[in-house]
């Protein structure tokens, strides 16, 4: 069952690697917003998958962290693209 | 236990993919944004390389508090250059 664990932590961990593709080469900013806030999701779910493989409860309060804080980074570029100052 | 080296190299690939991003990319917008994925990236190998405490911090400080702190900066310069191209940014970004 671990090697599932892992192997899911792997796989989202691929998937960002295509968000940074989508984040080299998006022609509109929005694209860039949207894959970095993708990116910040599948760094979370590798983290808890990443967790329940190495059996360390204490890796779950760095994904709730960064859940809450990718949607607070998400916030200010909109805040920052629809002012051009915060 | 393999998988855990798969891992380890991966975050290292990607980290280092953001890195020459935030060299390589031509508005300067992209270009933090590239800095909030590497910081974003950082963290999660943090975890993996077994320090948490340190995954804490990179969060808010790497992925969060530095990107913001630059589109202040980014920002303020803006209100002050009206030619983009001082900036270094081409103008169709």
């Amino acid at each position: 069952m671990t090697d599932v664990y892992i192997a899911v932590a792997i796989a989202e961990i691929v998937i960002g690697g295509l968000l940074l593709v989508r984040l080299a080469r998006g022609p509109s900013v929005c694209d860039r917003v949207v894959a970095l806030n993708t990116l910040s999701t599948q760094a979370t779910l590798s983290l808890l998958f990443y967790s329940a493989f190495a059996d360390r409860s204490i890796d779950l309060d760095v994904a709730i962290w960064l859940a809450a804080f990718s949607y607070l980074g998400t916030l200010i570029w909109a805040r920052f693209l629809e002012r051009g100052l915060l | 236990m393999t998988g855990f080296w798969v891992l380890d190299y991966l975050c290292l690939a990607a980290i280092l993919t953001a890195a020459v991003l935030v060299l390589r990319l031509p508005s300067l917008s992209s270009a933090v944004m590239a800095v909030s994925a590497m910081g974003t990236v950082l963290s999660l190998l943090f975890v993996v390389l077994g320090a948490p405490d340190d995954a804490h911090a990179e969060v808010v400080v790497g992925a969060i508090a530095l990107p913001a702190l630059f589109l202040i900066a980014i920002g303020k310069v803006r209100t002050d250059v009206h030619d983009r191209g001082d900036l270094g940014e081409r103008e169709d970004l």
